[in-house]
């Protein structure tokens, strides 16, 4: 009789540690990384003889509900969908930073007023009005170079972050690593350090394209940049990354293991997407400057081929500075302004008849306007991707979290069911020590 | 499919920020006026519009153009009307000189109401535009024509002003030199005179007691010269009220293609945003439903 106290104790003991780990998803879930967990439970077998019954159950080992497969899944999504985003903050930056300051109207407003000026170039209020005109533009053309270089500033701000948070998280996953290879198969511990490890992984590849393999012991070795990139995270050690940027404005991130640097050949996550955001900022820097010289080359050309209002020959209304962007107004008299060809009178204007020419033959507003709008139809085109990617991975959430997330109905019941078994062995309990007093009672 | 509560949650919050989010924009959309906010909204569109917005600010400074040249044309004309009017006195005198019988003193009398119109013509021609500069000058000098001191009176001006830019890459002239109309009057003879030499000349001849002589012919070439002018004048006054019609309407086209572009259609938006706004409460209220169900509500 001693075995059916026996086995009402293992009955209690067994349903203890279901209802300790169904209170813990209970507990858990709201928490991000979490992975539903389950008692295995296996019968004690009768160990010899014709015995009848077993010895009870017995709370063997925890189950996690994950799957590797879906993790995959989510991370590989979530890594499109995070280059995607990461390159749209800067084609934005690239938009505000070109329309921000108008430069497109004050070139237009310029070339308008200087067809004021053609209009009456003998009398000074309209040149005044023009030089008024050049002025705002070099700001505009000022004020736009200062906003792309703030925005390539905040660029490399953001890598260095990134890498940073990379680091961190490449850290931790080591110590995660190390701390499997001491945790015990199927143990409370265990199953934390893997949520850990699943979670990390996920914030990784949110950063960069992760590849991840695990050995015998669950540790994870994580390459970058696909599955022949180099190594960041394994068994001995975490890699330092670190980015750079280039004079010509070209992004990169590179890993660091003991002497050697290896480019990080990210084809996913924010890396890619700041390095893709590097060559939109640089491209529109080259836009902008090649823009800045030519206008101001082409402006000081016009005025040294004609004559001011005093007859002496147009000198350089423009000074570009270093970058081109920082255009300054040298030309501040507005009887400097070159408008009457040379030997024609104060009341000439074919001079700026060949700035009406540069205007159409340069075609600066409408480089301008090219520059702009294919900025906005890639941006238009990314956020569409990112609206479908947005989706795929949404998808693959619901798709893990099916899997691996607690649905509180689901524990209601199995609370109830542990419960119940558990009054159950203590019942057994109960008629046990009755049968057994039984026993005793005969006399 | 297990829905693990936690993701019903995200959903949820997923799926009505992204409807509070359209309700946003629905909104920004009806109070700016404008559907269009940034070039990446519609990247074709924004190109359209940054081109009508510049052939606007080129119409409107090609309009202000126009209307300073209307101006000079209206000064200029006006100026040679007075012109013509004295030419046309200066040579009924002229006739009345011209009778064999007019006494010397009476011819000196003339002679003098001449001059004093001579004085009056320097004047005229000399007629400032609104900006300061000689309407009748040329594209040097600050005035149109000077007096030396032997009495003289020549055309200072060299060259022809700048002519206006009004649009499309054409322009216009807007005024006329004096060379253009009062000097380089052709003779009977072959040769060339000017309309100040033709008056101080017949002055002259009558101071002396002569006659006419060619003035008659002469003053008649001038005042047609006048005329010519002024019909150049007014034909290019012509052009300009075309081209000021042109101006208006394609400035209303342009107007119409902005709004297509970028302004809100409001009834549209209107009822899209009650859409929005039907399909948000409607999802807060299942949500709220839903999260109301639990079985651990009916574990006691």
């Amino acid at each position: 009789m001693s075995d059916l106290l026996y086995i009402g104790a293992s009955g209690v003991r067994t349903y203890q540690s279901a209802l300790g780990t169904t209170s813990e998803n209970i507990a858990n879930v709201g928490t991000a990384g979490y992975a539903r967990r389950a008692v295995q439970v296996q019968e004690i077998p009768a160990t010899k003889g014709l015995r009848m019954s077993g010895n009870g159950s017995l709370a063997t080992a925890l189950t996690r509900s994950a799957n590797e497969f879906r993790n995959t899944d989510v991370r590989t999504s979530g890594s499109d969908l995070a280059r995607t985003e990461a390159g749209i903050v800067w084609l934005d930056r690239v938009e505000q930073v070109l329309t921000g300051n108008e430069l497109g109207a004050q070139l237009t407003a310029f070339f308008n007023t200087a067809q004021g000026v053609a209009a009456d170039p003998a009398s000074v209020a309209p040149r005044g009005v023009m030089i008024e005109s050049a002025a705002t533009l070099a700001n505009a053309f000022t004020a736009t170079g200062r906003a792309l270089d703030t925005a390539i500033g905040d660029l490399s701000l953001t890598g260095r972050d990134a890498a940073r948070d990379l680091n961190d998280l490449a850290q931790q996953l080591y110590q995660v690593n190390q701390g499997l290879s001491r945790a015990d198969a199927g143990s409370a511990m265990q199953m934390s350090m893997l949520d850990q490890r699943d979670r990390l992984l996920e914030s990784m590849s949110a950063l960069v394209d992760v590849d991840v393999t695990f050995d015998a012991q669950s540790r994870a070795v994580v390459r970058t940049g696909g599955a022949a990139g180099p190594v960041l995270v394994d068994a001995a050690g975490a890699s330092q990354v670190s980015f750079a940027m280039s004079a010509t404005g070209a992004a990169q991130f590179q890993l660091h293991r003991g002497a050697s640097a290896t480019v990080i050949p990210a084809q996913g996550g924010a890396f890619a997407g700041i390095t893709e955001g590097a060559q939109r900022l640089a491209d529109a820097r080259d836009a902008l400057n090649d823009l800045a010289t030519r206008f101001v080359d082409g402006v000081n050309a016009v005025q040294a081929g004609g004559r001011d209002l005093d007859g002496a020959a147009g000198t350089p209304m423009f000074a570009a500075g270093d970058p081109p962007t920082e255009v300054r107004l040298v030309l501040t008299d507005p009887r400097g302004i070159a408008a009457a060809a040379p030997g024609e009178g104060t009341r000439g204007n074919s001079n700026l008849q060949n700035l009406a020419t540069l205007r159409t033959d340069g075609k600066f507003e409408a480089g301008l306007s090219d520059t702009i709008t294919t900025n906005a139809a890639a941006l238009a085109a990314r956020k569409n991707v990112a609206a479908a990617q947005n989706s795929i991975r949404d998808a693959a959430v619901a798709a893990r979290d099916s899997v691996t997330g607690v649905d509180l109905d689901e524990s209601a019941v199995e609370l109830i069911r542990f419960q119940q078994a558990y009054q159950a062995s203590s019942r057994i309990i109960q008629v046990a020590r009755e049968t057994l007093q039984n026993i005793l009672d005969i006399r | 499919m297990r829905i693990a509560s936690s993701l019903f949650y995200n959903q949820a919050s997923a799926t009505l920020g992204t409807l509070g989010e359209r309700a946003g924009e629905l909104q920004t959309q009806i109070s700016t006026g404008k559907k269009l906010t940034a070039p990446s909204s519609d990247a074709v569109a924004y190109r359209q519009l940054s081109n009508v917005t510049r052939t606007g600010a080129d119409a409107t400074q090609d309009a202000k153009n126009v209307t300073l040249a209307s101006t000079l044309l209206s000064a200029s004309d006006a100026t040679l009307g007075d012109i013509e009017e004295q030419l046309q006195q200066a040579r009924e005198l002229a006739i009345q000189a011209n009778s064999g019988t007019l006494p010397a003193d009476q011819k000196k009398t003339i002679a003098s109401t001449l001059d004093a119109m001579i004085e009056d013509l320097l004047k005229l021609v000399n007629t400032r535009d609104t900006s300061g500069a000689p309407l009748f000058g040329g594209a040097s000098g600050d005035t149109a024509y000077t007096q030396a001191a032997d009495g003289t009176i020549s055309y200072m001006g060299t060259g022809t002003p700048g002519a206006i830019p009004i649009g499309e890459g054409s322009s216009l002239r807007a005024t006329i030199t004096g060379e253009e109309v009062f000097n380089d009057l052709p003779k009977a003879d072959g040769t060339t005179t000017d309309m100040f030499k033709v008056l101080q000349d017949l002055s002259a001849s009558l101071k002396a007691g002569g006659n006419a002589g060619t003035a008659l012919d002469d003053l008649k070439t001038a005042i047609d010269s006048v005329g010519n002018a002024r019909a150049s004048l007014g034909a290019r006054g012509a052009r300009l009220d075309l081209e000021q019609q042109r101006l208006t309407k394609a400035a209303a086209a342009r107007e119409e293609t902005r709004s297509s572009l970028e302004d809100t259609d409001v009834t549209a938006t209107v009822i899209e945003l009650q859409k929005t706004m039907t399909v948000l409460q409607a999802t807060q209220a299942s949500f709220s439903k839903l999260t109301s169900l639990s079985l651990f509500n009916y574990l006691s």
